[in-house]
């Protein structure tokens, strides 16, 4: 029987070679083993989200990669979950995401949500082609501390400024942050519309939501 | 409707491009504009009726030459037209660009039955051969006809769903293979269609991009078939096809080198500078005015800077310049700011 370490680090390097069965066992033999899920998810499945996040930036890692980390720590996480202890729903951050209406490209968008869900954030994930109106209501009904949206097409950005309005219109603008992403998207453009962050890839994402609401 | 020469130029556009070739002087850097359903602006065409009416789209790509004098006239079918033959969904928004809708291949055993497509068993490529065969006669020799088309690798991926696709490279390469070749094959009966109305061809691979996929894969599954469709078409057109991958590219370059490209097309993030040192030698290089920056929002002051840096930075590269868009120009681009390039590039010939 392998120790807790050796399945901690089963479970991390399963990630990072993208190894979902493997994980998927390591995982069912760690909750078996009778140790905390939690301790599962954070040192095995997170530790190697994370260092599949630092192949990415350092380029040794591609988009196609991190799809197939996440698909072995979503095999993870489906076995470990379950065990987790209830938790306060009031303590997570809670972000809503989607690409904006008249956009169906949604990759970016999922590599978003994927690093941000890794980094502790509930993700409401409203899809693509998603109505700009969709986008206020939810963050309304969740309460939601971060709006995120994305779009690949010129045709499409001028609806995220249109977003923003509607925000102010509910008059919820100030109780969330609104970052913004995708191909034709700039930091210039973001702060052209009063959006609150831009971010140029989805491990940049994490770190732009963090300091945007103040957290470690 | 007839192309007509621009008064201010000295040569017509297929005049400057035989010049540039032969390494003769010319009257002014050419310019490529990437246009396409915004043109149907000019003449009062949605973008809808521009993919689906040949007359209008002719019409309206003729219009928007008189009016520029850009230096080459382009259509489909893209990624769009060969990936709808093939059975893939397409959305055409009344204004607006297409684009692709759910996934066609949801299952690799599809291909068991499938046969390459053959343009004279499908409307949609018929479309496009009467479009080129009124454009080709509207030209008239006065500006060249180079039509487009997706590469094997963006096309197979919409087809299959690019998330699904990016996936499959590592744990279905074989059934990646088996749909990279369907696509190859269906693009060379593309080309023989093309091929006696065109003066030339371009190629657009997107998801080939870097930004998405490692050299590695680029060389497994990319390089091979566009390398494959580049020669069949040089071989039929009698001309190297042009090539735009989004995106930083740098990390292919090293392909692009051993490539039959005529004129490689940057994404705007790129330095022409360093492009005309590496890649200069063995092609034309393409680009890349920043197409929201610059284009959608920039004023007209700010796109005549930039066109002179460029100019500055990639003028002189043995194969030639050609200015150009970074990307796809913006629908909703204002026609203006492409009369202002024409007039930037005109000036600095003193045309």
């Amino acid at each position: 029987m392998s120790s807790k370490e050796e399945l901690l680090k089963r479970m991390s390097d399963g990630v990072v070679d993208m190894e979902e069965d493997d994980v998927a066992e390591a995982a069912q033999e760690f909750i078996d083993a009778g140790y905390p899920a939690l301790e599962g998810i954070m040192d095995g499945l997170i530790d190697g989200m994370n260092r599949t996040s630092v192949l990415f930036e350092e380029e040794e890692y591609f988009v196609t990669d991190v799809l197939l980390c996440s698909d072995a720590m979503y095999a993870g996480l489906n076995v470990l979950k379950p065990h987790l202890p209830e938790e306060d729903p009031e303590s997570k951050k809670k972000a809503v995401i989607g690409v904006v209406e008249g956009d169906t490209h949604d990759i970016g968008k999922n590599l978003v949500k994927i690093m941000m869900e890794t980094a502790g954030f509930e993700m409401v994930d409203l899809g693509r082609d998603v109505p700009l109106q969709k986008f206020v209501d939810t963050a309304k009904e969740t309460r939601a501390d971060l709006v995120c949206l994305s779009t690949l097409m010129t045709t499409t950005m001028s609806g995220m400024k249109t977003v923003i309005d509607l925000l102010k219109e509910a008059g919820i603008r100030d109780e969330v942050k609104v970052m913004i992403g995708g191909g034709p998207v700039s930091k210039n453009f973001a702060d052209k519309i009063g959006a609150d962050g831009y971010s140029q890839n989805a491990v940049e994402a994490v770190r732009l939501a963090k300091s945007l609401l103040n957290i470690a | 409707m007839k192309a007509e020469p621009n008064r201010r130029d000295q040569m017509t556009p297929h005049e400057r491009r035989l010049a540039m070739e032969k390494g003769e002087r010319t009257d002014r850097i050419p310019v490529i504009p990437f246009i396409g359903e915004i043109s149907g602006r000019l003449t009062g065409t949605s973008s809808r009726e521009y993919w689906h009416d040949a007359g209008k789209m002719v019409e309206a790509e003729i219009a928007a030459f008189n009016r520029l004098g850009h230096d080459e006239l382009s259509l489909g079918p893209n990624t769009c037209g060969i990936l709808e033959a093939l059975g893939g969904n397409v959305v055409y928004p009344e204004e607006g660009m297409p684009y692709f809708e759910g996934r066609y291949l949801t299952d690799y055993r599809m291909l068991d039955g499938m046969e390459p497509v053959r343009p004279e068993q499908s409307k949609r490529l018929l479309f496009f051969r009467e479009a080129l065969e009124r454009m080709k006669k509207a030209a008239d020799g006065v500006v060249d006809v180079a039509p487009s088309i997706g590469g094997p690798f963006t096309i197979a991926a919409n087809l299959r769903g690019v998330e699904y696709f990016l996936r499959d490279l590592r744990k279905e390469p074989e059934q990646v293979k088996r749909l990279l070749r369907l696509v190859t094959d269906s693009m060379k009966n593309c080309v023989d269609m093309i091929a006696p109305y065109a003066d030339g061809l371009r190629m657009a691979d997107p998801v080939a991009s870097p930004a998405l996929i490692s050299p590695k894969y680029f060389r497994e599954m990319v390089y091979p078939y566009l390398v494959e469709i580049m020669e069949y078409a040089d071989g039929k057109i009698g001309q190297k096809p042009s090539l735009h991958i989004c995106g930083n590219t740098r990390k292919v370059w090293d392909y692009f080198r051993e490539m039959p490209i005529r004129a490689i097309s940057l994404d705007n993030i790129m330095d022409l500078e360093e492009a005309k040192q590496e890649l200069g030698g063995r092609m034309t290089i393409v680009g890349n005015i920043p197409p929201v920056e610059c284009l959608l929002h920039g004023s007209e002051e700010e796109l005549r800077k930039e066109i002179r840096e460029e100019v500055q930075k990639a003028a002189g590269s043995s194969k030639g310049y050609i200015s150009a868009s970074g990307c796809d120009v913006p629908y909703q681009t204002d026609f203006a700011m492409l009369d202002s390039w024409m007039d930037e590039i005109r000036k600095i010939s003193g045309l």
